[in-house]
């Protein structure tokens, strides 16, 4: 029994130590490889270097792209960089995306338009199983605003549905370019499912290149994601779209409590006094974030004409809409009498939150001195 | 025959002692190849993650970062400071004074213009009484509040009721965050709608360049205890919270820097009060609650953004801080004890929680055990010399071995310390931890479970130096 439990033991102290030489020598020759510098030997470790060092290889690649934008450099085009289809290649060239002006940046877009070896070298990663490579392709044709490989992009979205990163890279890509149609029929499919949260896709939305309006009215039509139509609504508001406040109107009848919620936000946001008498219903629904939105959007839409609905959502259970029916009494006319007349109430509650908004306010406008 | 009985079960000890340092070595290894392909993916991702495109956006979630202070005199204006000057858009910066005993609150309203104000709050989760309610006159993302003593949790708990977003991230006030720390957190909550928690890397920040509340210069200490604990962070951030968060069993957040859904931390009924290991014990909450309903979500570990602290520099505070570590793990593990062996809470229960109870709670005994009865049992001639330097050996091979793999991870990915002299220093201390420095934190550990009634305790004190005096050291 000793005997035999010594041998294994003795075994696995032989595999220990492989196992410790083998991490230490890594350990010297990725230090080595990665920072060394000296410029005597710079000439001859740099081939041995680039071959081994990321960080070489993707510094010389580097400066070949800058070369490339230098109108005075010997490198007129993409397919002279040797290297520049190999992944470091493409990382590298996300890198200068990134560190360029405007300018350089336009350049390098009619760079890469103009030579199809590239386009097609981009094509082939893009349809590959390479993941990753896929990923910062993806980023770059979103970034340079690259046309020409919607197709390849969203066939990704399909084909690594449950990877986040790649969803929202690609769906990036396809709002940058302003690739409508494309998204609309994505969005439409029930094929597809979303798996971001609803900021991201927010996000994405306000980065469309195209013409917003049509985008919305076109979603807004079709059977889509909650998300979808929430993120559009939302956009509504931001891109101050007027014109489609009728089309988002039926969605304040509707049941699903957050699109309700963004409803009323977008419409307050954009005064749409049409709205007025169903948002001011709003401030008695029964889910209270509704109740909150409302309060605030009420004070947008109808100033002159909210006040008694205001100071009864002052008086609510819930603290948030105590929160924002106060906030929204701060904006509309009236402010100087406010805590007087929360006073009225007789409610300490309405009274303690108005009080704190006003101080508040006061702080934060440079009123009070500590 | 009695003999011959003794003889068996001393033997049996011993066998037991090295059965217990090969699996360990063996669970260790798999968790540092787990760790380096999670690791290696996370690097790969980061070439197309563009979070900063967040960082000013206003669809970026907001958040409130969390400060709960006690006796933290030495740190919290420059922690304050370099809290308010994060590259993020919208957030507030809550700092609870848990009933100092020093002049935190003072320095506080000093150094920042407070103002008390009234402000209602909603009650989410029960705490102390709240004294007062402060606003910078200068800063108008930053809250004091003021509060009766109740604890570390009870603090927390304070803040998230006061707090307006809802994502928060807890941070002790002797820590400093990198300015894109915040924004790479929170982009976890962003890309994945089930994400509850986050939790980021901690580093020491001994030796390093801190001005005004600001990393400048990142370096390693001079002193060796420090050094001792710089590669035990790299070692348990690189290797162990990687490793188990790529197999889905992370348990612990560290309290210092984590970022939580508010909504998910109060329907799990927010910190628990008097609780020591309050982080690893709402993670394990916030599992069970999650698990119990049956809903989808995820809990992760980033080891990109970061947060650095003063570690204890004193044995005395070392050995209080592991006390009060290990004090929270038997806590933690005992308040959940329904909850391991159980299948309904899926790997949490199978796997994760057995592994604590076995490997974190009793496993220090055993090894503590080993180092006691190996060497007697050599000198009686129990077992051979070979048999106990085998033992030896392996336990300090597999030691070298993952503070060494981590060393490799962190050289291979942000390498944080770049220069020759950097490493070597590492590689140093990667060897010499297990020459004492492991032992030294079994024995504490050891110490903690057998005192563990009688060391409960709330907050603990630990010397606090400050970060301008590091600077001044320099």
């Amino acid at each position: 029994m000793h005997a035999w439990i010594q041998t294994v033991v003795d075994v696995l102290i032989v595999v220990m130590s492989s196992i410790l030489l083998l991490f230490t020598l890594g350990l010297i020759v990725l230090h080595v490889i990665t920072t060394s510098n000296s410029k005597r030997v710079e000439k001859i470790k740099q081939r041995i270097l680039r071959m081994l060092s990321v960080s070489q290889d993707l510094e010389y690649l580097r400066g070949q792209i800058y070369q490339v934008l230098d109108p005075d450099s010997p490198l007129k085009s993409l397919r002279e960089i040797r290297g520049i289809s190999s992944a470091r290649g493409t990382v590298a060239m996300t890198i200068v995306v990134e560190e360029v002006s405007d300018e350089q940046r336009e350049l390098l877009r009619s760079i890469i338009l103009r030579d199809e070896w590239y386009r097609e070298h981009i094509r082939k990663t893009l349809r590959s199983r390479n993941y990753d490579l896929a990923g910062v392709f993806t980023k770059l044709i979103a970034e340079l605003k690259l046309p020409g490989f919607e197709q390849e992009v969203l066939a990704n979205l399909y084909r690594w549905p449950k990877r986040a990163d790649n969803q929202e890279i690609g769906l990036l890509a396809l709002f940058m370019c302003g690739c409508g149609e494309l998204l609309i029929r994505l969005f439409s499919d029930p094929a597809f499912h979303l798996i971001l949260s609803f900021r991201s896709l927010q996000e994405l939305f306000a980065c469309y290149s195209g013409d917003h309006e049509t985008l919305f009215r076109e979603l807004l039509a079709l059977p889509c994601d909650q998300y979808v139509i929430r993120a559009c609504i939302r956009g509504i508001g931001t891109e101050r779209l007027e014109s489609l406040c009728e089309t988002i109107l039926p969605y304040l009848q509707g049941d699903h409590t957050n699109l309700l919620i963004d409803t009323v936000r977008t419409l307050g946001l954009l005064r749409y006094a049409p709205a007025a008498e169903s948002i001011r219903a709003h401030t008695a629904h029964p889910v209270w974030s509704v109740r909150s939105a409302a309060a605030t959007a009420l004070a947008q839409i109808a100033p002159d004409d909210c006040r008694e609905d205001l100071l009864r959502c002052l008086c609510d259970r819930e603290w948030w809409v105590r929160f924002h029916a106060a906030e929204a009494l701060c904006t509309i006319p009236g402010r100087e009498t406010l805590l007087e007349d929360a006073e009225a109430l007789n409610d300490r509650f309405a009274f303690e939150m108005t009080r704190y908004i006003l101080e508040r306010n006061r702080l934060l406008g440079g009123e009070v001195s500590a | 025959m009695t003999r011959e009985v003794l003889y068996t079960i001393v033997r049996a000890v011993n066998y037991v002692s090295l059965f217990y340092v090969l699996t360990i070595s063996t669970i260790y290894f798999v968790q540092l190849v787990s760790a380096s392909i999670g690791l290696k993916e996370y690097v790969r991702s980061l070439k197309f993650t563009d979070y900063s495109r967040y960082v000013y956006s206003d669809n970026m979630v907001p958040i409130s970062v969390l400060v709960p202070a006690y006796n933290e005199s030495a740190t919290i204006v420059d922690n304050t400071r370099n809290l308010l000057s994060l590259d993020f858009g919208q957030y507030e910066v809550i700092v609870v004074n848990d009933g100092s005993k020093d002049n935190t609150l003072e320095l506080l309203k000093d150094a920042f213009r407070l103002i008390p104000i009234d402000q209602p709050y909603k009650r989410a989760i029960a705490t102390q009484g709240v004294r007062g309610v402060y606003r910078s006159a200068d800063f108008p993302n930053l809250v004091v509040v003021d509060k009766e003593n109740g604890g570390k949790a009870d603090a927390l708990n304070a803040g998230i009721n006061l707090s307006m977003y809802p994502v928060f991230v807890s941070i002790d006030a002797d820590y400093i965050l990198e300015r894109s720390s915040l924004a790479k957190i929170i982009y976890a909550f962003m890309i994945d709608p089930k994400c509850v928690a986050v939790g980021g890397i901690i580093r020491i920040a001994s030796g390093c360049e801190i001005v005004d509340g600001e990393l400048r210069e990142i370096n390693l200490s001079d002193k060796p205890l420090l050094m001792l604990q710089t590669n035990e962070y790299l070692r348990a951030f690189l290797t162990g919270r990687i490793g188990f968060h790529k197999m889905g069993m992370l348990l612990i957040i560290s309290g210092a820097f984590g970022a939580f859904n508010k909504q998910a931390v109060i329907d799990a009924g927010g910190y628990t009060p008097r609780c020591i290991g309050e982080d690893m014990e709402l993670v394990v909450k916030l599992h069970g609650n999650m698990l119990r309903g049956k809903r989808d979500y995820t809990i992760k570990f980033l080891p990109d953004p970061v947060c650095w602290t003063q570690p204890p520099d004193t044995l005395r505070d070392l050995k209080k801080q592991r006390k009060r570590w290990h004090i929270g793990l038997i806590d933690t593990l005992l308040r959940h004890r329904d909850m391991a062996f159980r299948p309904s809470y899926g790997r949490i229960g199978l796997f994760c929680l057995p592994y604590f109870w076995i490997f974190e709670l009793i496993g220090p005994l055993f090894e503590v055990l080993g180092y006691i009865t190996v060497p007697i049992s050599c000198i009686l001639g129990v077992v051979d010399l070979h048999f106990m330097l085998s033992f030896f050996l392996v336990a300090v091979l597999y030691g070298i071995i993952l503070s060494v793999g981590a060393l490799l991870m962190e050289e291979n990915t942000f390498r944080k310390y770049p220069r020759i002299g950097q490493i070597l220093k590492l590689y140093l201390f990667a060897i010499l931890d297990n020459f004492g420095y492991r032992q030294l934190n079994s024995i504490y550990k050891v110490e903690a479970t057998f005192g563990y009634r009688k060391n409960k305790s709330s907050w603990g004190s630990i010397q606090r130096r400050g970060f301008v005096a590091e600077k001044k050291e320099k």
